[in-house]
């Protein structure tokens, strides 16, 4: 088979598993577009009869949107650069260093992911809670900047390792210091990696609704993901409200998403250049 | 150093617990013009709607108590792992909801106020219906009430009984259709796609296009295990009745509808129809029963889509009518402030357990009154039936099971409710789904577990 | 032992001292953040699996391996819960990996409008829970919903998916496989470090794609495959909101995954030692699916820094 013919070949899955995917976000957003009970019509429609743009209005209304997307912004800039900046330097400690102890202390960073949260949350809330940081963002943003969590410091871990050896060697042959090392010939290696550990973070941190309701008392703290659960009742939801926020909520991520994936192109590494 | 560094970290950690316990906060009060303000703190769940009628009445209570401050905290999601992680730190709200299933571990584990002063001063709060009242087995304390009742009723389609000519169910209680005639009517509504009935030659049971009624087997099947003689547990929360010839009986009936006579649909096929006001618009369904609070977005099906809605009384399977109290109460919990400060507490839970002052819950339909004089009174009783659209099938319907055929679920009494549902919920599904009869699951899967974990505490009635 | 031995031979020279210096420095944020912030309340967790803890009594007491001998011996929902969520875990983990990788090999494809491709593919995992959710019990329908018409069309016969014992764990695995767009983003930043030189190298050789699949990429993303797989399980044992919010453990308890046992000791009957104990099983299971993937590593991973 030819070059081209392989290439033309490739567009037969793309289109498929493309259909596929994009299925839930059209649900969603005609879903948004409806009333209450049209959502639920069977046979189920693609078209809303009527587009409610109202929807959108509406659930600005019932929600204090400014407020809740200042305070997520508050809470995600400060989390993705310190998780990104932290797990890159932890990572490349496990991955590259020799220090003490280095095995017990990279065994304990996976095994904190090992227990399940509904035990350790009553435990680390009395932490938060004795330090005074309860009903403040602390408890939201701290951890990020150290490691920001197991999962992140191992995925930057694996990508420092699969960087060839030679590079760390001729680079202290021609006298750089380990700090030099990373920064100039390890970081622009592991961008890709940054840039999945970034936008993990922010897709993280943007929907988690569960940390801010459990430390944030004030409803005027309260972020975006927590508060648009308010249109979710106990007996009935106004699905087409909750359906039209779900939908803000997306949007951002795509687009975030849309120009972050740029940025993974092959060749942009220096490993392809280098003896193997 | 190793194990300096876990000997070290494990003793903090204790301490960190041994301190969590003892975290004594005292009463929030401060000085006002006018003397001493005690500050309370409310929380609760709900839709937007529910926010503004809760808003408004903590409003215009503040407004009416100078020396009482309350603030107010919406939990829409996740509500009792909040109320745990408070608990542990004792910082709880004073006054909130609470999740109905969760009221017998914390009004025994000491966490509730006993709201039965209220009661006994006699006055409007005495009037609150019995089976709105938290009260476990064994004790005369009521740890909550519900703030509003939620029951089940008979929702039908009036254009689609016409359109097949079947008489409409009744609206008096006294006049409820038996079992069979419930049957016979269900069979009557049903209607395959070649527009065949379930006794019909050729029906087709595989493409029924409309139900005769919703199903009901994830909460309102009760009523008819309790219509039927049996139940869950007896009222007086002394004897697990699930093995009991009748309670098999009425599960048995109930699977038939699905299995036997085609005319409710099973879990899987109702699974893609969450709401009683779209299954009737779409003609899936002919009958519901279904929750009062489901007369919210029903109302506004009637109101903006036509759909003609009839309320009638729920049938009878065994010998009389009963429909179920699921209504979410509210609660005092034990804090500082409440503690010091209980009058006023209670005065506040009085307040919003006034059907006076959830005027927007009820006109909407998604509240009912949990107060008698709120049924008997002829003007209280319009005042907010009229708004529903359909005050007369309200008053009949709706006000009589309330008043004289209401009853409490076991999470209001028994207090292994949780445990016991953990075991039996499995074992029904095998009875929804088809796999096994009655007698089968309680006989092999539900009895066994139950007797291995409650032992001699409860009697069994077989 | 082996260690002891390198011990004796080892020769500090400057840049070990300066390694060891560095290394902590640079891994300060993870041990320190470890040591306040998880550790603490993992061992506060583990001490309570041995009181009768609970937020409503706050007056704890010691209760030995009470807690534990009744999982093992009195728990009548521990076996099944177990079994469920072994089968699901593997099933799942291996599952999404393959998926995820086959994605991110579409997604590295060199084709035109790819940016558009690579965002629709991410979908999935963007579009909220609450609203796939609802899709998704449209499409497991047994009567109406997409995935039997799918079967209708190629005569097979149709089936109940989450609504049956049988097929609720698969249909679970399908809605995993569906959302693998994370994992396969991971391997598509992998795909980014597969030496082009290599490649070529394979071309000249006059080998084909497979080729190059087997002898080139997969070894070179090995250590990525390894974290995804980790990850997986370590993800997947611990699966809650799938089941939470589908099918809340039923029908019949054939969803009723482990998680979901501790969610409920824990907040529904205020056990919290008696979920603490639940946990801490679950964490030694895990701990010995991980410690064995790790001492396989050797043979199958290949990092560029041990060569």
């Amino acid at each position: 088979m030819s070059k081209k013919k392989i290439k033309m070949m490739t567009y037969i899955p793309l289109v498929f598993i493309g259909i596929i995917s994009i299925v839930p976000f059209l649900w969603l957003v005609r879903s948004a577009l409806m009333n209450n009970t049209e959502i639920f019509e069977f046979p189920p429609k693609m078209i809303p009869t009527k587009w409610l743009w109202s929807n959108f209005s509406e659930v600005f209304k019932v929600i204090d949107f400014k407020t809740y997307l200042l305070n997520t912004f508050i809470i995600i800039v400060p989390v993705i650069i310190g998780t990104v900046v932290t797990s890159c330097m932890c990572g490349y400690a496990f991955a590259r260093l020799n220090f003490k102890y280095k095995n017990f202390w990279f065994a304990i960073v996976i095994a904190t992911m090992m227990l399940p949260s509904a035990v350790t949350l009553i435990p680390t809330f009395i932490m938060w809670s004795k330090l005074g940081a309860v009903n403040t963002f602390w408890p939201l943003i701290l951890p990020a900047f150290f490691g920001g969590g197991g999962f992140n410091i191992f995925l930057m871990r694996q990508f420092f390792t699969a960087i060839p050896e030679e590079l760390d060697e001729a680079a202290i042959l021609d006298g750089a210091t380990r700090f030099q090392i990373f920064w100039k010939i390890m970081l622009p290696l592991v961008k890709p990696a940054m840039l999945v550990v970034g936008f993990f973070t922010f897709m993280n941190t943007w929907n988690d609704f569960f940390n801010p309701l459990i430390y944030l008392n004030d409803p005027k703290k309260q972020t975006l993901a927590l508060g648009l659960l308010q249109l979710q009742g106990s007996y009935s939801s106004e699905w087409n409200l909750l359906m039209a926020a779900s939908t803000l909520m997306t949007i951002p991520a795509v687009i975030i998403f849309f120009f972050g994936q740029k940025y993974f192109i092959q060749g942009i590494s220096l490993t392809s250049g280098s003896k193997s | 150093m190793k194990r300096k560094l876990i000997a070290i970290i494990a003793l903090l950690s204790m301490m960190l617990f041994a301190l969590g316990a003892c975290g004594q906060k005292g009463p929030h009060v401060t000085e006002g013009k006018n003397g001493q303000i005690v500050h309370f703190k409310f929380t609760y769940w709900g839709t937007p709607l529910e926010k503004q009628s809760i808003e408004s009445a903590i409003h215009s209570f503040n407004k009416s108590h100078p020396n009482i401050r309350v603030t107010s905290q919406q939990i829409s999601t996740n509500y009792i792992e909040k109320m745990s992680t408070l608990a542990s730190t004792d910082d709880l709200p004073d006054v909130g909801y609470m999740p109905e299933v969760n009221m017998a571990d914390w009004g025994r584990g000491g966490k509730l106020l006993d709201l039965s002063s209220l009661y006994k001063k006699g006055g409007a709060f005495a009037t609150k219906l019995p089976a709105s009242q938290f009260k476990f087995s064994g004790s005369s304390k009521i740890f909550g009430s519900s703030a509003s009742v939620a029951s089940f009723v008979l929702y039908y389609n009036k254009t689609y009984f016409a359109k097949e000519h079947v008489a409409l169910p009744p609206h008096d209680p006294s006049k409820a259709w038996t079992w069979d005639e419930f049957i016979k009517v269900c069979q009557q509504l049903t209607v395959d796609r070649n527009g065949k009935h379930p006794n019909e030659k050729g029906f087709d049971a595989n493409n029924i296009q409309t139900y005769g009624v919703g199903n009901f087997t994830s909460l309102a099947y009760e009523c008819f295990l309790k219509s039927n003689g049996g139940g869950l547990v007896s009222q007086d929360g002394k004897t697990i009745q699930i093995g009991s010839p009748a309670t098999i009986d009425a599960l048995q009936k109930i699977q038939d509808l699905m299995y036997k006579y085609h005319v409710m649909p099973t879990p899987s096929q109702a699974s893609t129809v969450p709401q009683t006001d779209t299954a009737m618009l779409t003609n899936r369904i002919a009958m519901s029963i279904d929750g009062s609070w489901s007369f919210q977005t029903l109302g506004n099906a009637i109101k903006q889509q036509h759909l003609k809605v009839g309320v009638g009384v729920l049938p009878k399977m065994g010998n009389k009518l009963v429909t179920m109290n699921y209504g979410v109460p509210i609660v005092a919990f034990r804090t500082a402030t409440t503690t010091k400060y209980r009058k006023q507490a209670l005065e506040f839970v009085k307040f919003l357990m006034d059907p006076q002052n959830q005027t927007p819950m009820l006109a909407s339909g998604l509240w009912q009154p949990n107060q008698l004089d709120w049924y008997t009174n002829k003007k209280k009783l319009s005042s907010w039936a009229e708004k529903s659209g359909l005050p007369d099938h309200i008053e009949s319907s709706f006000a009589q099971q309330n008043l004289h055929y209401l009853v409490q679920t076991p999470a209001f009494f028994f207090k292994d409710t949780n445990k016991l549902t953990d075991i039996i919920n499995p074992a029904l599904d095998e009875i929804w789904t088809g796999k096994k009869t009655a007698k089968q699951a309680v006989k092999d899967d539900i009895m066994p577990p139950v007797k291995m974990t409650f032992g001699t505490e409860y009697k069994y009635a077989q | 032992m082996s260690l002891h031995r390198n011990k004796q031979k080892r020769v500090w020279t400057a840049d070990d001292k300066n390694q060891n210096l560095m290394g902590y420095l640079f891994a300060s944020p993870a041990i320190l953040g470890l040591v306040i912030f998880t550790i603490l309340p993992m061992i506060a967790s583990l001490f309570l699996s041995f009181t009768d803890y609970s937020v409503l009594n706050l007056h704890l007491h010691w209760v030995g391996t009470q807690n534990y001998t009744h999982i093992f011996f009195n728990d009548i929902f521990f076996r099944k819960s177990l079994l469920v969520t072994f089968t699901y875990a593997i099933g799942s983990t291996a599952a999404t990996l393959v998926a995820a990788l086959i994605l991110a090999l579409l997604m590295n494809a060199k084709v035109r409008g790819q940016s558009i491709f690579r965002t629709l593919f991410y979908l999935p995992v963007i579009v909220p829970a609450i609203a796939s959710n609802i899709l998704w019990m449209w499409l497991f329908n047994p009567d109406f919903g997409l995935l039997n018409a799918i079967l209708r069309f190629f005569g097979l016969p149709k089936s109940n998916w989450v609504f049956d014992e049988k097929t609720a764990i698969p249909s679970l695995i399908l809605m995993a496989v569906w959302a693998c767009g994370g994992t396969a983003l991971i391997f598509l930043a992998g795909l980014q470090d597969v030496p082009e030189t290599l490649l070529e190298d394979v071309e000249v050789e006059g080998g084909n794609w497979w080729d190059k699949f087997v002898h080139v990429i997969i070894p070179s993303i090995s250590p990525i495959i390894f974290f995804n797989l980790i990850m997986g399980l370590i993800g997947s044992f611990q699966t809650f909101t799938q089941a939470y919010v589908m099918t809340n453990g039923g029908p019949n308890n054939a969803t009723l995954f482990y998680s979901l046992l501790i969610y409920r000791e824990a907040f529904q009957d205020n056990q919290m030692g008696y979920a603490s104990a639940l946990a801490w099983i679950l964490f030694v299971i895990i701990g010995i699916f991980t410690l064995f993937i790790f001492r396989t590593a050797k043979s199958w991973v290949f990092y560029g820094s041990d060569k």
